[in-house]
């Protein structure tokens, strides 16, 4: 698997994928901090650095993970991948689980995110999810602005309200490209045109991403086009300005206080509060 | 000239197996004087000088002489393994016969001494290219060439060796530019990063406008960035500009048409406001932030009182409220 934006290209030196294989250690660790928490219903995941699903048929790595949460029934791990390989987890899959998918129009599949599974394939392994109990997250990140993309992702969004039940759907995030700087140089040595063909800046956190009044229009568009289909889907944004969130969707979010109040709340709408 | 000359180390190239020296090559210390016409000036296959004339040289050596011997290799015509700036001077100057020393050395042995000679001053980056590329002509082991690399302070990676054979194999005018500018390897980088016909074409665009460094690194960078976007670079397009400034912000129209127009927008609405130099406006130069700093450095109280009377009258005049429609990023800017 290897995504042309992906952060990872910036500082790993080492094409390996290293896993950690010390399972009790890290459940031990997830089941304090679960203890410790009154407030919130926390969030875990294993796809933030790496992908939950690319190489766990092999390595059988999630699954005691997978198992802990359903049997702790206080907090939620998702999953999230580009690898529509579930099968393997059918019999320990739980409602605590979230099965998370990154969704980009195909074009950008085939051409940015090498070995990953096709569209259709991830949309055919969330439903899968869906079916066997699991609430499912839907990832617009990162979304890619080029020619035609709007038509593209439309099409995109129609696919995956056919193939899911959106009600069912616990939160999707939209996120616009960023990266660091030295993504851009590697953008511009392999001619990426795709990653390129926006208006990009450089943020105050020394992140190339899309000029602001490109990303509020994307923002609305994509927003608007989910909420057509799921009034009452959560969608949030990934790593946005405040001012951007209001434009784009109307909430105030200052702060990480506000999005995990959000979470909180449509947690809440599905599990209920802390037991 | 392409990059289709791009040294791959190990990409199967049929390359002589590196062989440390077995035989010590020796140098014959004693002088000799020799006729300038029995050294093959033309065989510069161990010269790493660019360019060959020296000015200063060549009145040291109009005044003086040749004084320092120069390093021959033995048999048949002489070649020269250090001494090229000298020789020639000395041809220049019509000098008959020049002081010499002999070596065995063989090829690899003699372009070592020469690059070992040259390292006692800075080599600029053509110098440092040809080292590379003579070394890895004679096939020298990547290993060792990383090594020599490191010495001339050069990123010892495959992608600064691949630079270091296109600039090598580049025409005498591109030579010619970077030494001029004293461009380093990663701007020279950025420039192979064209074709052979756009590199030629971007030299005769920005060599008039004198460069810094760095603004050519930024002129490049956007250079790039306008070719992957469009696909194509429209240079002649681009002609006319006055300086580098000028031909960065006509890049940056073609690069960042939104933020370009924001920019403009802000510098007609503060040029509107007319406020006094102690009064300034500072905006997010990325148009980012929705806040806008406002500072005032008064020395007394009725600058303090001017400012904020100029102020108050702007912001009655709704002009910041322009500046703020900029900054909420809701407005189409072009």
């Amino acid at each position: 698997m290897s995504c042309s934006y992906c952060i990872l290209r910036s500082y790993l030196n080492n094409p390996g994928i290293s896993v950690r294989t010390a399972t009790d250690s890290i459940i031990g660790e997830i089941d304090r901090a679960i203890t410790a928490e009154k407030r919130h219903v926390l969030r875990f995941g294993t796809g933030e650095l790496g992908d939950s699903l690319a190489v766990d048929r092999r390595l059988d790595a999630v699954r005691p993970v997978v198992r802990f949460f359903g049997e702790r029934k206080r907090a939620l791990l998702e999953l999230k991948s580009k690898w529509a390989g579930l099968d393997h987890l059918r019999s320990d899959l739980n409602p605590f689980v979230v099965v998370s998918f990154s969704l980009a129009p195909q074009r950008i599949v085939d051409a940015e995110e090498k070995g990953t599974s096709p569209v259709a394939k991830r949309l055919k392994a969330l439903k899968k999810a869906q079916d066997w109990g699991c609430l499912v997250g839907l990832h617009f990140d990162p979304v890619i602005v080029y020619d035609g993309f709007e038509s593209d992702y439309a099409r995109l969004i129609d696919e995956a309200a056919q193939a899911l039940d959106l009600g069912r759907v616990i939160w999707a995030s939209i996120g616009c490209l960023r990266f660091v700087r030295p993504l851009m140089k590697l953008f511009l040595e392999e001619r990426r045109r795709n990653l390129l063909h926006g208006e990009l800046i450089m943020g105050e956190d020394g992140k190339y991403r899309y000029i602001k009044s490109e990303r509020i229009k994307v923002y609305r568009m994509l927003y608007g086009l989910l909420k057509a289909k799921a009034p009452d889907l959560f969608i949030y944004l990934c790593m946005e300005r405040s001012d951007v969130w209001r434009q784009a969707t109307g909430a105030q979010v200052a702060g990480s206080e506000d999005l995990i109040a959000l979470f909180d709340r449509r947690i809440g709408e599905f599990y209920g509060g802390l037991q | 000239m392409g990059l289709s000359s791009r040294f791959r180390p190990g990409a199967g190239m049929e390359r002589p197996r590196y062989q440390p020296a077995q035989r010590p090559y020796r140098f014959l210390v004693k002088m000799e004087t020799v006729e300038i016409d029995k050294i093959d000036a033309l065989d510069r296959r161990f010269c790493i000088s660019y360019p060959l004339a020296d000015e200063r040289l060549l009145a040291s050596i109009a005044r003086f002489g040749v004084l320092g011997p120069l390093a021959l290799r033995k048999g048949g015509r002489a070649v020269v393994i250090t001494g090229h700036k000298r020789l020639d001077a000395a041809l220049r100057l019509g000098i008959g016969k020049v002081p010499c020393i002999f070596s065995d050395a063989d090829d690899r042995q003699a372009l070592l001494v020469s690059i070992n000679d040259n390292l006692a001053r800075p080599l600029n980056t053509v110098e440092k290219a040809v080292c590379v590329e003579k070394m890895a002509g004679l096939g020298f082991p990547v290993e060792e060439i990383y090594g020599v690399m490191e010495m001339l302070g050069l990123p010892a990676r495959e992608k600064a060796l691949n630079t270091c054979m296109a600039a090598a194999s580049a025409e005498e005018p591109v030579w010619a530019f970077i030494v001029r500018h004293g461009l380093p390897l990663q701007v020279v980088e950025q420039l192979f990063w064209f074709e052979g016909g756009e590199v030629q074409e971007i030299i005769r665009l920005v060599g008039p406008l004198r460069p810094t460094v760095s603004s050519l690194r930024e002129t490049l960078h956007l250079m790039m960035l306008l070719k992957v976007k469009r696909g194509e670079i429209d240079l002649a397009g681009l002609e006319g500009a006055k300086d580098m400034e000028a031909l960065r912000r006509a890049l940056r129209k073609r690069t960042n048409p939104l933020l370009s127009g924001l920019e403009e927008k802000l510098a007609g609405i503060l040029a509107a406001c007319a406020l006094p130099p102690y009064v300034r406006v500072r905006v997010d130069p990325a148009f980012e932030r929705e806040s806008v700093d406002i500072t005032i450095q008064a020395r007394n109280n009725e600058e303090v009182e001017g400012a904020l009377a100029k102020l108050g009258n702007v912001a009655r005049e709704g002009l910041f409220g322009g500046i703020f429609e900029l900054t909420h990023g809701t407005t189409d800017t072009i």
